[in-house]
């Protein structure tokens, strides 16, 4: 009992932190506005409108974010930095368009939404293994591999919306693939009217669950910890450390492309040219606030979808340019990373002691 | 004798923990003064109150009679103060006079002027009857050598006080023998020196009075002259050192691993084991001696399968294991305890259960279709903390709050709680507290009686020649002396083997 008190507790602590992580931030960015001469009441207002006036719109953004989140969570609590989740997701949405594409109308709309899910998982993962593999085999580095094949993932979706996937009656310019059935389009979220909420976020809710069980209950969750931690002990101990990070990766990748795949099916139903602008380096950050943790991914990435949401109304609303809000992600980052939150709290009180005797050395 | 220093006292708290509990220190002059305790017991503390690193909380400290401050180690200097870190202070690239004059160079409007310093130094070595090339770069010099060049540092800088924390730990036994050599000459001549250490052997042949502390009090002040070892590891851990575990033998024993001709590279390529045979019994300790770095990591990491042998052929239990993967041969009865318990021995980060589970994790008994038995390993966990009096609330928590002592005993409770025929145990004592050592050897010579079969690789010769039944020194890769230890080595003529200054053909195979 008392060590399960003790893990919650520091759950807590961490829950505790990372608000207070945003917090600052959010004065970050204030002072940041405040200097550039906008009113950071209207900022501030105007980002609690994206969640308060607009919950369809966040649920909306919270979805890849999610996703995202996860697929980078895994990877890094298996320290390989998959920096290629924009490239996988982008392969798993456009081989669940193409598979939609390619279902007759006819078939049970499970079947297909299965078959194309299913198509942005695979994707996703020969995505990821190419530079595993060469990790593995030639120990090419995986942020470099990984970041640059973005490019190639995003050339390819460009080739394939004009080339094999072009609508018909186009030219060169096609801007996007057809739009697939409606039949294999996900259901809006009735609860939530006018939004492009959708059912994707219950997807999205299982795999956290699905995750946070492989992680924190299965034999595979205990090596991705222990290699992530201290990959020599691990092989000291007899685990195969390359075989894990491929499944890390595997994994990682596997949920990229589910999230391309469900922004396809969910929102979009075709796949517009370069409709990706980051998403896999938002799940970072999401990651990162949520400390890796899947059940944690769920409260960030819902944080985050209600940011890029409020960011996106801002711009509509007022006047102050959205990079502006852009900025609470760079310092929510940097926060994190620099673990200042409790650290600095002792620091100072001990600063503060030390001035108090020199003070009162100095009356003596 | 005149008392020079007095610190009377003194009290340090650090955030809740009293690291010093009103300690209490008297050095007189000339005297080689021994301060002894366990990881932990707060003589570090002390020390660095002394050297005006660490500010104490209240006490007094007198030098010659007068009542001193010291806030920073500049005033400690002033003072004569001056200490001899484990690790040490000296720029590689600096000539060794370089390092010695560093920061009280002599010589006017920013020109040194070498030839005075050179002059003093001379000056200083010939009355302290010291031998050091003082053109030589630091990086060619060997430790003991640089630990020389420390020493005379301090005394360029008018040292009357020494401080030396553990000196001896990185030194070879010839070495020490010098270093004590020096120490005396240093005490002749008037200077006080304060040796920290907590090797008892040490510091009964060269002290004149200990200090003892454990647990951030002074727990006794003797004359070296009228104690013993019993007495002084009793005040040091609280409790009587119990005798060794008695030794049995095993008749008809069988050989449980063999190496042939095995050749091993090291990362960059060169040959660092040479063809090297050897066998290990069942009910035996075979003890391999030598200084780091003369192969034994890399024979250690192509015996356990972290790396590849080059050739030859590795044997376990009759079958051949040369090509096999780490976790295959420690199904077949091999384990390992690593030298380096946070690199390859822990995972720091994570809890003691899981430190605990990762070589068994995957069994029947722990985990079913992928998913783990959480509850059976918290329960074996628990098991293990117990019957291996690991100090820790609950297997909860993260290794890395753990002492090295605690640390380790995780590490021990793994890798021998399977039972193997096999143990490779690499400087299983290393950073560990006298109590979990005697748990340790218990442990190990515990495991030899039940017949099972070690390797024990050690730069602590005292180690090696207490728990060994058989001695094999490695040096630059090769087996250069095989022994049977009976009682009658000498650390001195080991330590020439070591050193390579004497080696004897090994006759043909061990087989």
């Amino acid at each position: 009992m008392h060590s399960k008190a003790v893990v919650f507790g520091r759950n807590m602590k961490t829950l505790f932190r990372q608000i207070l992580v945003i917090v600052i931030s959010l004065l970050v960015v204030s002072v940041v506005v405040t200097i550039a001469g906008f009113s950071p009441i209207t900022m501030l207002s105007g980002l609690l409108h994206g969640v308060t006036g607009d919950l369809g719109g966040a649920v909306r953004w919270s979805i890849p974010l999610i996703f995202t989140g996860l697929a980078a969570s895994v990877a890094f609590k298996a320290e390989v930095f998959n920096l290629g989740i924009d490239g996988q997701l982008n392969m798993g949405a456009l081989a669940g368009t193409w598979v939609a594409l390619c279902l007759s109308e006819r078939i049970p709309r499970g079947a297909g939404l299965l078959a194309i899910i299913a198509a942005g998982c695979l994707a996703g993962m020969v995505f990821a293994l190419i530079p595993t593999l060469l990790y593995v085999r030639f120990k090419a580095d995986l942020v470099v591999t990984t970041l640059l094949l973005n490019f190639v993932a995003e050339l390819l979706t460009d080739y394939a919306i004009l080339g094999p996937l072009r609508p018909e009656g186009t030219a060169s310019q096609a801007a996007s693939t057809p739009k697939f059935a409606e039949n294999f389009w996900l259901a809006k979220l009735a609860y939530l009217p006018n939004s492009n909420a959708h059912t994707g976020l219950y997807i999205a809710i299982a795999a956290a669950v699905i995750l946070w069980f492989v992680l924190k209950k299965t034999t595979t969750g205990y090596e991705i910890k222990l290699v992530g931690a201290n990959p020599h002990t691990a092989q000291d101990s007899g685990i195969r450390v390359n075989y894990i990070i491929i499944k890390a990766m595997l994994l990682s990748g596997l949920i990229a492309g589910l999230a391309g795949a469900v922004e396809m099916t969910g929102v979009l139903h075709q796949f517009p040219k370069r409709f990706n602008t980051g998403l896999g380096f938002d799940g970072i950050v999401v990651a990162v606030l949520a400390n890796n943790n899947p059940l944690g991914v769920l409260l960030s990435g819902a944080f985050f979808g209600a940011l890029k949401n409020g960011a996106a109304n801002l711009q509509r609303l007022t006047n102050i340019p959205r990079p502006m809000v852009e900025i609470i992600q760079a310092t929510i980052i940097l926060a994190v990373t620099v673990k200042v939150s409790l650290k600095m709290r002792h620091r100072l009180s001990r600063w503060l002691s030390k001035m108090k005797t020199a003070g009162k050395e100095m009356e003596s | 004798m005149e008392t020079v220093l007095k610190m009377t006292s003194i009290t340090k708290r650090f955030e809740g923990v009293l690291a010093n509990d009103k300690v209490n220190l008297t050095v007189g002059q000339g005297e080689i003064h021994g301060l002894i305790g366990e990881n932990g017991a707060g003589k570090s503390t002390l020390m660095n109150i002394l050297y005006g690193l660490v500010q104490k909380d209240s006490g007094t400290i007198e030098l010659e009679g007068k009542e001193i401050e010291i806030p920073d180690p500049q005033t400690a200097i002033r003072y004569g103060i001056g200490m001899v870190h484990q690790h040490f202070m000296l720029v590689p690239g600096f000539s060794v006079l370089q390092n010695i004059i560093l920061g009280s160079e002599p010589g006017r409007a920013g020109f040194i002027d070498y030839g005075e310093a050179r002059k003093r130094v001379l000056e200083i070595m010939q009355n302290y009857a010291l031998n050091l090339d003082l053109e030589r770069k630091v990086m060619h010099l060997s430790v003991g050598q640089m630990q020389i060049a420390e020493i005379l540092k301090l005394l360029y800088r008018g040292a009357k006080i020494i401080v030396l924390d553990e000196p001896t730990a990185v030194l070879a036994p010839a070495e020490i023998q010098d270093l004590f050599q020096i120490l005396k000459r240093l005490a002749g001549q008037g200077c006080s020196v304060i040796f920290i250490t907590h090797k008892l052997r040490e510091v009964i042949q060269i002290t004149t009075n200990i200090t003892i502390m454990r647990k951030g009090v002074v727990t006794g002040n003797v004359r070296t002259s009228e104690t013993n070892a019993d007495e002084l590891s009793t005040m040091m851990i609280g409790r009587k050192m119990k005798e060794q575990l008695e030794r049995i033998t095993i008749s008809n024993p069988r050989t449980v691993f063999a190496a042939e001709n095995v050749r091993v590279c090291d990362s960059r390529g060169f040959i660092a084991v040479k063809d090297i045979t050897f066998g290990v019994k069942q009910g035996e300790i075979l003890g391999v001696a030598g200084i780091e770095g003369n192969g034994q990591d890399e024979l250690t990491e192509a015996l356990v399968g972290l790396q590849r042998a080059e050739s030859g052929k590795l044997i376990l239990n009759g079958q051949e294991i040369t090509g096999m993967s780490i976790r295959k041969r420690r199904e077949r009865g091999l384990s390992h305890i690593p030298a380096d318990r946070l690199k390859r021995g822990v995972v720091a980060s994570c809890s003691i259960w899981e430190n605990l589970m990762t070589t068994q994790y995957y069994k029947p008994s722990f985990s079913r279709l992928g998913v783990m038995k959480l509850r059976k390993c918290s329960e074996q966990a628990k098991e293990l903390i117990d019957q291996y009096v690991i100090k820790v609330p609950d297997e909860n928590y993260a290794v890395s709050t753990l002492s090295g002592g605690n640390m380790q005993k995780v590490v021990i409770a793994r890798e021998l709680n399977i039972s193997p025929d096999f143990l490779i145990a690499a400087q299983p004592t290393r950073g560990v507290d006298i109590g979990a050592i005697a748990f340790i050897y218990d442990r190990l010579i515990e495991m030899r009686n039940r017949g099972r079969a070690i390797l024990l690789i050690s730069s602590e010769l005292d180690e090696i020649l207490k728990l060994s039944d058989r001695i094999m020194v490695m040096y630059e890769g090769e087996i250069v002396g095989e022994f049977l230890n009976d009682g009658n080595l000498s650390e001195i003529e080991l330590g020439l083997y070591m050193t390579g200054s004497k080696r004897r053909e090994v006759k043909g195979n061990a087989q």
